[in-house]
């Protein structure tokens, strides 16, 4: 570390502007790169409405992975995020189906239950002192089987209009989940980076000893960022129900996951903790999803996206990787 | 103090085995030769992944990926096959590709400096993409009877898979006990900045580590497909999940530095001997991803404990 000061001091203020913009703005490089090769090069993409069907489309996952950014800052990851999902949607319809629960209050049960899910992770990652992705790989599993047991196999189709209009409702042309991401965008952004625990996340994600040194209470913000991580995926479920119309316990799996994690790391998110903005998560997401929509005007096979973007999303990170070593 | 390690390293196998038993003695046709041969046969898959993770897990790595080689290199050996290649030749290309993807892995891990886990898991997701690509997201059959007959024949009443298990289990062993690069490996895993002292490249230990792990995930996936004479994209999707499992059952450590191949190959047998009684016993698979996701905490988080406390002890002398 203070070998690096120490060239940072010697290096000009010029190339120091540029190291900073290569290492803030990465992400919005990448985005606005492949943004405007979509539009000049690929046809029918620089339409009104190609672009609001990719925010509509962004807005589930965006919430999802703005809950795996804070887990990702502390240094953690989850590998569940996706069983977690597919478990949440399926209460999520038994409740508002099967129970006939009020929408709302199920809404709010299955963000809790989410958020049972991160606590478990964040307790087990935590106390246990197991490593991050071992437990979510764990828990992953557990969910799922759950998830399964309740379901036995089963969906819960043809939800009526009102439960459907949670995410599917539009004002202004623009469908709800589009707003409902945006306020939980804010609300990210706001903790992240304009609240006293925002600073605490990062500042564990750094250094957890000197954060513990400092009087921070690093036990707590950790298990806290996987609650926080299980509460988005139980709102992502609810709206993706919505929008497939279906509650089954498949629905997210490790092809979710995957997506999150990667759109995180894209949007600049480090997996080694301590790095990530809300904004950056954002045009993660949506980066991947204009690339998928690029892929699908262009006509490419579907069975072709997984190894695309697999692909892609491997070159991000030895890029990010590479580009860390380079700057530091 | 030796024998409470010991204790401690072989309590999940006494365990196991005591569970092994009792569902041995509810169970009416468990203890019959045709179905231990049965289980043999399709826990060698599971012990030649086991031994995979092995390798990996005691240089603190890992391999989430061994669900997408397995079904990618055997979707290759088995397109070389339909386009009528011979057999052996085209499992040998098919482990050669395995042995790429693991070279890879190893790269990214060691130069680029990559989690493991991420690096293995998007390998994983690239491999599986690819094997969706060839197979157009179906599976692919139609493949020689002799193939079929290395899945599912017998010799000497002991199926054939379980021969080629043996010999990989021999294999491993040689390499990890007795040669100069065995002995770096858990060198590696227990303390890497002493082995650069020594003047011995961890990177090139790395590389070799997982390379080996992608062959044999390799000839895990082509030996999974030959038993069962297709080939599935997802075919290996359960398989990393029990090779971790029989691995830490098995005693390797998740903080690098220990395990033996012959444990974790008893810990695969004891995975494909619960799963069967589950079967048998009538127990929906989905209540076993369950038990094993559980199982894999609860032995991990013992390890972890374990080692925390003699790391306390070390401090305190």
């Amino acid at each position: 570390m203070s070998g690096g000061s120490q060239n940072t001091s010697v290096m000009t203020e010029e190339k120091k502007g540029f190291r900073n913009f290569v290492k803030s703005k990465g992400n919005v490089v990448i985005f606005l790169f492949i943004w405007i090769v979509g539009m000049i090069f690929v046809k029918n993409f620089a339409t009104l409405d190609n672009n609001i069907n990719i925010i509509t489309q962004s807005a589930i996952p965006i919430i999802s992975c703005l809950g795996m950014t804070f887990v990702l800052i502390t240094g953690g990851i989850d590998l569940s995020v996706g069983y977690t999902l597919g478990f949440c949607s399926y209460m999520f319809g038994l409740l508002a189906i099967k129970m006939n629960v009020p929408v709302v209050i199920a809404l709010i049960l299955t963000m809790l239950i989410g958020g049972l899910c991160g606590l478990l992770n964040g307790l087990l990652v935590q106390f246990a002192k197991i490593p991050a992705f071992i437990v979510t790989l764990g828990t992953g599993y557990i969910i799922f089987g759950i998830a399964q047991i309740i379901s036995n196999g089963s969906a819960i189709t043809n939800l009526p209009d009102h439960v459907l209009a949670i995410g599917r409702a539009k004002f202004l042309g623009i469908s709800s989940a589009v707003y409902i991401a945006a306020a939980v965008v804010i609300i990210c952004w706001f903790i992240l980076h304009r609240s006293v625990f925002g600073r605490e996340i990062i500042s564990v994600g750094l250094n957890i000893k000197a954060s513990d040194l400092s009087g921070i209470k690093s036990g707590f913000v950790t298990v806290s960022a996987y609650v926080a991580c299980g509460i988005c995926s139980g709102l992502a479920a609810v709206l993706m129900a919505a929008r497939v119309n279906n509650c089954v316990p498949t629905m997210g799996g490790t092809d979710f996951t995957f997506r999150v994690i990667t759109a995180a790391i894209l949007g600049g998110a480090s997996l080694f903790g301590g790095v990530g903005t809300a904004w950056g998560s954002v045009l993660g997401v949506l980066t991947i999803y204009i690339i998928e929509n690029c892929l699908g005007l262009l006509g490419v096979n579907f069975y072709m996206y997984t190894a695309i973007l697999s692909i892609i999303i491997l070159g991000a990170i030895i890029f990010e990787n590479i580009k860390n070593r380079i700057l530091q | 103090m030796k024998k409470t390690n010991l204790k401690k390293k072989y309590i999940f196998i006494i365990i196991a085995l005591a569970a092994f038993i009792i569902a041995g003695s509810f169970i009416p046709s468990y203890f019959t030769f045709n179905n231990i041969m049965n289980v043999t046969r399709q826990s060698s898959t599971i012990a030649i992944c086991a031994l995979a993770m092995t390798l990996v897990l005691i240089i603190k790595g890992i391999d989430l990926g061994t669900g997408g080689v397995m079904a990618f290199c055997a979707m290759i050996s088995g397109m070389l096959m339909l386009s009528g290649l011979n057999i052996f030749l085209a499992i040998i290309l098919g482990m050669i590709t395995g042995l790429i993807v693991g070279i890879l892995n190893g790269v990214l891990v060691a130069k680029i400096k990559i989690p493991a886990f991420i690096a293995t898991y998007v390998t994983g997701q690239i491999t599986l993409g690819i094997a969706m690509v060839i197979g157009k997201g179906r599976s692919i059959s139609g493949m020689p009877a002799s193939y079929q007959a290395i899945g599912n024949n017998l010799f000497l009443g002991i199926p054939i898979n379980t021969y080629i298990m043996i010999v990989f289990l021999i294999i491993t062993t040689i390499i990890l006990k007795y040669t100069r690069m065995g002995k770096h490996i858990y060198a590696l895993g227990g303390n890497e900045t002493t082995l650069k002292m020594e003047g011995v490249n961890p990177d090139r230990i790395k590389v070799f580590a997982f390379a080996l792990c992608g062959l044999y995930a390799a000839l895990a996936g082509i030996l999974l497909s030959a038993q069962m004479n297709t080939v599935h994209p997802t075919q290996g999707s359960t398989y990393q999940l029990d090779a971790v499992a029989a691995s830490v059952i098995g005693g390797v450590s998740m903080l690098g530095g220990e395990g033996k191949a012959w444990m974790s190959v008893l810990g695969a047998l004891i995975i494909g001997f619960l799963r069967n009684a589950l079967d048998m016993l009538g127990i929906h698979p989905y209540y076993q991803n369950l038990a094993i996701g559980t199982a894999i905490i609860i032995v991990v988080g013992i390890s972890v404990y374990n080692r925390n406390k003699e790391l306390a002890m070390a401090k305190v002398f």
